[in-house]
């Protein structure tokens, strides 16, 4: 598709921050100048061919969430925000919560997305980040259970209001409702916790999903519920700030994508430009004691040189996620180490 | 809730703030780079961002092309977490129309449309934390988003609300300060020819208390115009000594 | 049925009157039926000037279609990509719609050898046949090939492959649950080998077909 849009070009310096960018609409004009930097071994961006972008994380930021992260990976931007309700917990599973992640793609990330309902991209991005949770376990969904027997007689509203100091000079209150689902006259139901995870891209230049997966772990990490205690007398739940405990994450899955070009280069952490040239992707998900969670290779053109080079290439890809694995280590350890908000340059 | 006192009796008002001052702000240009112009702004704990695109070719509906001035395309989202309670949907509500609705107006009566005819021109807020005045974080995000992108204004778009209590007139008011159910002004200014651009007066107020609140207002909108004028002259220079390099 | 074989496959072609090409696939249990339109005319918005438009539907059994159902689509969209001509029919498109008619583990790979079946069916030209194996990790490392939902359900793991022809190339890979990386590479093997049956069965079904006439 040639379509004629003319934007200011941005002509500024080689700087820690700043870069040189031209951009193209043409995608043949772009391949050619693609090919260049190939022979170099060099991508346009001066980066190696196995090399990840610096990325900056600032976690717990927006105050009216549980838990919150944003995260820079290079210049793709992903917010994510949890905030948790109150639900009946599934059917089959009545001692479990629920954990739903939702990656959000709006117009103002790219000129490519359009207003309207979630794009494909969007919910195939969902669904992928939804299996790697699954698979991995990330979360036991037995501790977001609350508790049994709570009384509902249908449509009520549980309100828990909660205060949060230390944000703005006095107080910052936030306080919430959630309606309960309809159960019928005094039935006994049991109440457990679901996270709802939404992340939104609000810059988009290329791998989107590990850069949401980091923003998802990272907010995790920094949720903090507020306790819950089924009074006696009404026998409703009623939440408090104080006793709030944070999530366990049984494991810490990393995800590490891909490009091919032409069978033969294989490019990590692709930015917008090659993702668009590519003739394949593939994404590996990996966690800490190098099991493998999710390997999402999701067909397009050229089959994809596995497993002939991935046993050769194998050595590339499980040097990068050690590489990547170490480098998420440090920056978890320094989010353990209570640290509520601030941003970490990683690199 | 109603426990709550809005104004102490020595003239404190809940956050500490007395009744002119305006929440910090605090802003930057220039943020994301996909877009053409972006800027990030947080009003106390209200926290916005807007992108712009363009101008480009119209996309979408080709009947709305205006053959003598540029189509503004506006689209207002709330984050689902930015509120107390869980937004189930983030845009395409009433609330959001009504806003995106407000922020073209306001917009096509600040830039220069006859510059740019048969183009597009595309603003998108996203509110991320929402603690009151969400309109006037969105227009002052998005005005700072325009200058980045270049596009030629007549000037800045300044917004600031005003509210009314205890006979006090107070500037920028916070969400729980809007939820007493009091009287909010909202007024979006062109400051250097002090002319109003949008104008909104929500529930009660007294035609006697009106001119004071206006005022306030007002003066709200200027001292948001130093701040962003500052912002805007701090990043100018930043790039000229960056571009003077080399 | 010994562990280590994939199902019973049976296919009927040319099964539904309209589409120009369709299938009626199935492995063990799970059966799907799929109708392929192509090369149509294509809508102004989605036409692509040097290639067809590849536009995948899947329908499941019960419900509407959800997010997880758009992810199945575009899997089956990036395959069919990977192996038909796109650039024999510009400014077409190409549609093929996959219903679902009963799931009983291997969903996706029943889906994509439909698929293939179909498009062969519709005269589309392919650079090479796909064949799509599924495997599960058991709770004590072994590895089962075309598990059923039971087997699956339990399973540590479960992956779905997708092989190409020509030189048994990957094209599409998905996995859930966990797994070691040997793990990994030790059921990719077996599906590869796996395959074999199923590109035998495609071309004896060929052959059966045409010999007829």
């Amino acid at each position: 598709m040639i379509s004629c849009s003319w934007y200011p070009t941005k002509l500024l310096l080689l700087n820690d921050d700043i870069k040189i960018r031209v951009s193209s609409s043409c995608n043949k004009y772009s391949f050619c100048h693609f090919s260049k930097f190939k022979k170099e071994n060099i991508r346009p961006d001066g980066r190696e061919l196995g090399e990840f972008r610096a990325t900056l994380l600032n976690v717990g930021t927006i105050n009216t969430a549980h838990g919150s992260a944003l995260v820079k990976l290079g210049n793709t931007t992903i917010l994510c925000g949890v905030k948790g309700e109150f639900a009946a917990p599934p059917v089959n599973e009545p001692k479990k919560g629920y954990l739903v992640p939702n990656v959000e793609l709006p117009p103002l990330c790219s000129s490519q997305f359009k207003v309207g309902p979630p794009s494909e991209q969007a919910q195939v991005v969902s669904q992928l980040i939804d299996d790697i949770v699954r698979s991995s376990n990330l979360i036991n969904l037995e501790s977001l259970n609350i508790a049994e027997g709570v009384v509902l007689s249908g449509g009520e509203s549980v309100y828990f209001f909660c205060v949060g100091t230390g944000v703005a000079p006095g107080f910052a209150c936030c306080w919430g409702a959630t309606k309960l689902p309809e159960r019928g006259p005094k039935a006994l139901s049991k109440l457990s916790w679901v996270l709802h995870c939404d992340m939104i891209c609000l810059d988009y230049d290329g791998n989107i999903v590990d850069a949401s997966l980091i923003a998802l772990l990272a907010a995790l990490k920094n949720v903090l519920l507020p306790a819950v205690r089924i009074d006696e007398d009404t026998g409703r739940a009623v939440t408090s700030q104080e006793g709030s405990i944070p999530l366990k994450l049984s494991c810490q899955p990393v995800a590490t994508s891909f490009v091919v070009f032409d069978d033969t280069i294989l490019l990590a952490d692709p930015t917008k430009e090659e993702e668009g040239l590519a003739t394949g992707a593939v994404t590996v998900v990996v966690n800490e004691e190098g099991d493998i969670c999710s390997v999402h290779k999701p067909g397009k053109e050229g089959a994809l040189y596995l497993p002939r080079k991935f046993m050769t290439a194998s050595g590339d890809v499980s040097r990068d996620l050690r590489k990547l694995d170490s480098w998420l280590r440090k920056h978890w350890r320094v989010v353990k180490d209570d640290v509520p908000t601030g941003a970490y340059d990683l690199d | 809730m109603s426990g709550l006192e809005l104004l102490s009796d020595q003239g404190f008002r809940l956050d500490g703030r007395r009744p002119r001052e305006l929440r910090k702000i605090e802003c930057k240009m220039g943020v994301f780079q996909q877009a053409n112009g972006s800027a990030y702004i947080e009003q106390g704990n209200t926290k916005a961002l807007a992108t712009v695109y363009g101008p480009h070719e119209v996309t979408g509906n080709r009947s709305k092309i205006e053959h003598d001035k540029v189509l503004i395309n506006c689209q207002y989202s709330m984050a689902t977490f930015s509120t107390g309670e869980r937004r189930s949907r983030s845009t395409g509500d009433r609330k959001s129309q009504e806003m995106q609705l407000h922020l073209k107006k306001t917009f096509e009566a600040a830039i220069l449309t006859q510059l740019y005819p048969r183009s597009q021109i595309d603003i998108y807020v996203q509110i991320l934390q929402a603690d009151g005045g969400n309109y006037s974080a969105c227009v002052n995000a998005a005005t700072l988003a325009i200058i980045d992108a270049g596009i030629p204004m007549k000037d800045f778009v300044c917004a600031s609300t005003a509210g009314f209590v205890s006979d006090t007139p107070i500037a920028d008011i916070s969400y729980l300060e809007e939820s007493q159910g009091g009287p909010e002004l909202v007024v979006a200014l062109l400051p250097k020819s002090d002319q109003i651009v949008e104008f909104q007066v929500n529930s009660r107020l007294h035609l006697d208390n009106f001119e004071k609140v206006l005022d306030m207002a007002i003066k709200g909108c200027k001292d948001v115009h130093a701040v962003l004028t500052r912002v805007v002259k701090d990043h100018v220079g930043q790039l000229a000594s960056k571009m003077s390099k080399t | 049925m010994e562990e280590s074989q994939i199902r019973e496959i049976s296919c009927e072609q040319s099964v539904l009157s309209k589409p120009d090409g369709s299938s009626d696939f199935s492995q063990g249990d799970s059966s799907v039926m799929v109708g392929v339109y192509g090369p149509a005319d294509v809508k102004q918005n989605k036409e692509i000037l040097d290639r067809a438009t590849i536009e995948v539907i899947f329908k499941p059994k019960i419900g509407l279609p959800g997010v997880r159902e758009k992810a199945m689509e575009k899997m089956i969209s990036n395959t069919c990509q990977a192996i038909i001509l796109t650039t024999m029919h510009p400014r077409s498109s190409i549609t093929i719609v996959v219903q679902v008619v009963q799931d009983a583990g291997s969903l996706l790979s029943c889906c994509i050898n439909a698929v293939c079946l179909a498009l062969m069916d519709a005269g589309i030209s392919m650079k090479c046949m796909v064949a799509a194996v599924s495997c599960a990790i058991s709770e004590d490392g072994e590895v089962i090939l075309d598990p059923t939902l039971k087997v699956a359900q339990v399973a540590s793991s479960v992956m779905h492959f997708a092989f190409e022809s020509k030189e048994k190339d990957v094209i599409l890979s998905s996995t859930q649950g966990m797994c070691s990386p040997d793990q990994y590479l030790s059921c990719l093997a077996s599906c590869q080998e796996a395959s074999d049956k199923i590109f035998t069965f495609y071309r004896t079904s060929a052959e059966r077909r045409f010999s007829k006439t």
